[in-house]
C-alpha cells in the first residue's frame, strides 16, 4: 500500500496504518497488536533502536491509529488524544498565547466554550463569539492580534453551518489558523482541510469510534510547522490516547463508511417523518430542504450525518413524558454510536448555558436532539410514533 | 425503558439492542465487560454443576458470565433460537456438540466436505471412540436417506460448505432426519443469520464460528451452538461447563461489538462479492467462478430459496493455481494472502485439490469425487471479500492476475 491516495475511503479505513509486518521476527498479523508496553528497549545507548522510546511520545498502536486518522481526512499528520476536549486543549496550548485574539462560532459545544472561557480565559486570551453562519461576521471580528478562528459545522445542537471555504479565505488573508470541529459529519462526509481549513478536530468518541465505548479526540493537519507545535505539546502535556483505546477506535473506523451511510439514510427518513408530525413544531436537519443552509450543506459535504434536532409542540413536561416513553432510544447524552440516543439539551447537554443565552441562540426548553443510530428505521419511527401519541 | 421483545424488530435493531440493556446500577448504555472469574454467592449455593439451572445467579465464569450471557442472548435473538451457548472457538462448539450427542456404538452422518479440521476429526478421532461415521455428499438427499441407520443419532451439514460453496437443502434434510428420529445440526458460519435461519427450516442445532462474519474484525476467536432450551440446557451442563472450552468475556465483548454492524457489513460483503465475482467471471485467465449469488452456481435456485444474502465468499480457478498463488503473494497490495474469512479485510488462500484429497477429503465413491471436481477442479482460490471499496479490490486483482 505504497500510495494510499488512490484508494477509496473504505479501503483506507481498513488498511492504512495496519499493513502486515513481514520483517524478521514480526508475525504478519493482519490486525495491529495492542502494544501495552509503556517503555521500549534499545540496543545502543544513543538511539532508540526501533524508533520507540516511551509510549507517551510514540506507541505502535496509537501510531497506527494516527496514520489512519490522517488518511481519512486526506491529511499528512494525525494525532490521537484521550478525549475531544484533550485534543482541543492541546491545540489551544500549542497555538495561542496571552494577548492573542480568538474568534469562535457562538453556537459551539458547551464544553468547548467552557474550556475557552473558564480555563483559557484566565490566561489573558481575548475571545469574540460571532454568528459564523455569515462569513462577514467573522471578517468584521478580525483584529490585528487574531490568531485563531474556531468553527463547528454543523454545530451542536442547532446544526448551523459555516462556509468553510469562504472563511478560510478570510483567515488566510489574516494569517490566522482556521480550526474546524468535524465531529458531526465525520471524515466520511466532510473534509475541512480540502476546503481550506488548517486544523481539523474530532471527538472520536462519536462517529469515528462509533460504539459508545471509547473516549477519544483526534487532530488532523497538513502544515509542518503546526505539526511540530502540536507534536511537542502532545508529548509535553501528555493527554495521549492509550493503546487499548487506540485499538478500539481503529476497530470502529473499519465500519465508519458503512455506518455513516446508514446513519444518514435513517436520519433523513426520521427528519421527513417528524416534519409531517402534528406534535412537532420544527425540525432542524441539514438534509431537509427546509434547512436554511441546505444548499451549502449539499455543496460542502457529501452527506448530512445522523443528528437531528426538533422542537416538540407543547410544554417541557410533554417533552419529558415523550422522552421517558421511548423504548429503543436511550435517554442519554453523547452521539454518534450505533444505538440511537435522544436528549433534552436545555436540561442535559446545555444545562450549563444560562437560560437567557440558550433562548438567544435558539435552544428552547422543548428542543430535542436525536442521535439517529443504525437500527432498522421502521423500528425507530415506530418507537417515536408510540411515544408521541 | 428499554426494548425486550424483538419479535417484530428488524435485523439491525436486533443486532444492536438484543442482549444489551443499560446496566441496572450505573445505567451505562454500552455493555460492561465483566472479567471476574468468580461471583459472591449465598450460603446455600451448590458446588456441583449437577444442580445448575439456567436461571441461577452467577457463580463462576466457566458456568456462566454476564458478558458472555449478553452475547448468547444477542446470538439467540438473531437466529430466532430459544437459547445459545458460546465457546472459545468454532471447533470448541463442534466438539461440545459431538461429545454431547454421540457415544460408543452411535452413528454420525456428516457431509463429506466440511471445514477441514472437522473432516480430519471425523476421519480418525471420532471413529477411535467407536463412533461410526458415514460421509456423504449432503447436496444429494438420496445419499443421506440411504446413509441413515438404526443407530444414527446426528446428521451434520454445512451450507454453504467450506471450501466448495456447495449448498444443502436444510428443509429437505430436516424432514429426512426427523422421520428417522435423528437430530440435524447445521454449520451456518458462511451464511450468517442474516442469510439463513436454519432453526426455522427445521434444524435442531445451529453452529457458528463467531471468529468469521459475526465477530467480523479478525480479532477474536469464538464459536456458538444455538437451539432449543430442552436440547441445550443439558449440553451446557454436560459438555460446555465440564469440557471447559468456554469463551473469554473479553472475546465475547469484542464479538458483541462486532455484531452491532453485522447486517450492514453483510450487505456490503454481498455487494462487493457480486461485483468481484462478475469481474472474475469475464476474466480470460479465470476458468471458473463459484458464488451462490451467480446464476452460474450449480444450485442457484436453492441459493435464492435458502439465502436472503449470498454472503461474501467466492471461489475461483485459474490455469496454474500454485503459480498464481505465488504471484498473488508477491503482487497483491490490498488483499491479504491468509487463511480465515469473514473479516472486514479481504483474504485469499489457495487450496490445492491434490493436497486436500490426501490430507483431508478421502472420498469413498466416484460420485463424491466427481462433485468435488465439479466445484474445485485442480484447486481453488477461496476468496473472502472484505468491506473495502470494490473498485480497489478489482484493481488489485487486475494487476496481480495479468
Amino acid at each position: 500500500m505504497a500510495n494510499t491516495k488512490k484508494y477509496g475511503f473504505s479501503t483506507k479505513a481498513i488498511h492504512v496504518g495496519e499493513e502486515p509486518d513481514f520483517r524478521i521476527g514480526a508475525t504478519g498479523d493482519v490486525v495491529i497488536p495492542i502494544h501495552l508496553s509503556t517503555t521500549f528497549a534499545r540496543e545502543k545507548v544513543d538511539v532508540p533502536t526501533a524508533g520507540y522510546e516511551y509510549t507517551r511520545s510514540l506507541n505502535p498502536t496509537r501510531n497506527a491509529l494516527e496514520t489512519k486518522l490522517a488518511s481519512l481526512e486526506n491529511a499528512r499528520y494525525g494525532f490521537a488524544f484521550t478525549s475531544g476536549l484533550a485534543a482541543e486543549s492541546t491545540i489551544l496550548l500549542s497555538l495561542v498565547r496571552p494577548g492573542d485574539h480568538i474568534i469562535a462560532f457562538d453556537d459551539l459545544y458547551g464544553g468547548t466554550k467552557r474550556l475557552i472561557n473558564q480555563v483559557f480565559g484566565n490566561f489573558g486570551f481575548e475571545v469574540s463569539y460571532v454568528d459564523a453562519v455569515d462569513p462577514k461576521n467573522v471578517e468584521k471580528a478580525i483584529k490585528e492580534n487574531t490568531k485563531l478562528v474556531w468553527l463547528e459545522s454543523p454545530t451542536n445542537p442547532l446544526l448551523k453551518l459555516s462556509d468553510i471555504k469562504a472563511i478560510s479565505e478570510i483567515t488566510c488573508k489574516q494569517g490566522a489558523v482556521l480550526v474546524v470541529d468535524n465531529t458531526f459529519l465525520s471524515p466520511y462526509f466532510q473534509n475541512p482541510l480540502d476546503l481550506g481549513a488548517d486544523v481539523v478536530v474530532h471527538s472520536s468518541t462519536k462517529y469515528i469510534g462509533g460504539h459508545s465505548d471509547v473516549l477519544g479526540g483526534s487532530v488532523m493537519l497538513n502544515d509542518n510547522d503546526l505539526f511540530e507545535k502540536i507534536k511537542y505539546h502532545q508529548n509535553s502535556v501528555g493527554a495521549v490516547l492509550p493503546p487499548f483505546d487506540s485499538y478500539l477506535t481503529l476497530r470502529g473506523i473499519k465500519t465508519l463508511a458503512l455506518r455513516m451511510e446508514r446513519h444518514n439514510e435513517n436520519a433523513l427518513s426520521i427528519a421527513h417523518y417528524l416534519e409531517h408530525h402534528i406534535k412537532v413544531n420544527k425540525v432542524i436537519y441539514p438534509g431537509l430542504e427546509s434547512h436554511p443552509q441546505h444548499e451549502l450543506a449539499t455543496n460542502q459535504a457529501t452527506g448530512f450525518g445522523g443528528v437531528i434536532s426538533f422542537e416538540i409542540a407543547g410544554t417541557i413536561d410533554f417533552a419529558k413524558t415523550f422522552l421517558e416513553k421511548l423504548t429503543l432510544f436511550a435517554l442519554a447524552e453523547s452521539l454518534g454510536g450505533v444505538e440511537s440516543l435522544i436528549e433534552l439539551p436545555a436540561v442535559m447537554t446545555h444545562a450549563s448555558v444560562p437560560k437567557e443565552i440558550r433562548e438567544q441562540i435558539g435552544i428552547s426548553d422543548t428542543l430535542i436532539r436525536i442521535s439517529v443510530g443504525i437500527e432498522d428505521v421502521e423500528d425507530l419511527i415506530g418507537d417515536l410514533e408510540q411515544a408521541l401519541s | 425503558m428499554s426494548i425486550t421483545d424483538f419479535s417484530h424488530a428488524g435485523e439491525q435493531t436486533k443486532a444492536i439492542h438484543a442482549g444489551e440493556v443499560p446496566d441496572p446500577v450505573t445505567k451505562a448504555s454500552a455493555p460492561n465487560l465483566v472479567m471476574s472469574t468468580t461471583f459472591v454467592v449465598d450460603a446455600d449455593a451448590g458446588f456441583s454443576v449437577e444442580g445448575f439451572e439456567e436461571s441461577d445467579t452467577w457463580i463462576y465464569t466457566r458456568w456462566g458470565n454476564p458478558t458472555v450471557h449478553q452475547l448468547e442472548q444477542k446470538l439467540a435473538t438473531l437466529e430466532q433460537a430459544e437459547t445459545a451457548i458460546a465457546f472459545a472457538s468454532g471447533m470448541g462448539a463442534i466438539t461440545a456438540l459431538l461429545f454431547h450427542l454421540l457415544k460408543a456404538g452411535d452413528h454420525l452422518v456428516i457431509s463429506d466436505v466440511t471445514y477441514a479440521a472437522l473432516t480430519e476429526m471425523t476421519n480418525e478421532f471420532i471413529p477411535e471412540l467407536n463412533i461410526e461415521v458415514t460421509k456423504v455428499d449432503t447436496s444429494d438427499l438420496e445419499a443421506i436417506r440411504q446413509a441413515v441407520k438404526q443407530n444414527t443419532k446426528l446428521i451434520y451439514i454445512e451450507t454453504p460448505c467450506n471450501p466448495l460453496l456447495r449448498l444443502t437443502d436444510i428443509e429437505a434434510v430436516a424432514v429426512i432426519a426427523h422421520e428417522a428420529g435423528v437430530k440435524l445440526a447445521v454449520d451456518s458460519t458462511f451464511a450468517t443469520p442474516i442469510a439463513t435461519k436454519p432453526l426455522l427450516l427445521g434444524a435442531d442445532y445451529v453452529i457458528h464460528s463467531l471468529t468469521k462474519y459475526l465477530g467480523g474484525h479478525g480479532d477474536a476467536l469464538g464459536g456458538a451452538i444455538l437451539g432449543s432450551k430442552a436440547d441445550l440446557t443439558p449440553l451446557r451442563k454436560k459438555t460446555a461447563i465440564r469440557l471447559g472450552g468456554v469463551i473469554s468475556p473479553f472475546n465475547a465483548w469484542l464479538i458483541m461489538r462486532g455484531i452491532a454492524t453485522l447486517p450492514i457489513r453483510m450487505r456490503v460483503h454481498e455487494e462487493n462479492a457480486l461485483k468481484v465475482a462478475r469481474y472474475l467471471e469475464q476474466h480470460s485467465n479465470v476458468k471458473k467462478v463459484i458464488y451462490p449469488g451467480l446464476p452460474s452456481h450449480p444450485q442457484y435456485e436453492l441459493a435464492k430459496k435458502q439465502m436472503k444474502n449470498f454472503s461474501g465468499i467466492i471461489t475461483f480457478q485459474v490455469e496454474n493455481g500454485r503459480e498464481q498463488a505465488r504471484a498473488f503473494v508477491d503482487k497483491l497490495q490490498i488483499i491479504h494472502y491468509a487463511v480465515s474469512l469473514g473479516h472486514h479485510r479481504s483474504l485469499i488462500f489457495y487450496l490445492d485439490s491434490k493436497d486436500l484429497l490426501q490430507s483431508s477429503f478421502k472420498f469413498k465413491t466416484t460420485e463424491q469425487l466427481a462433485s468435488w471436481n465439479n466445484f474445485a477442479g485442480e484447486g481453488i482460490f477461496r476468496f473472502s471479500i472484505g468491506l473495502e471499496d470494490a473498485d480497489d479490490l478489482i484493481a488489485d486483482l487486475e494487476q496481480a492476475l495479468s
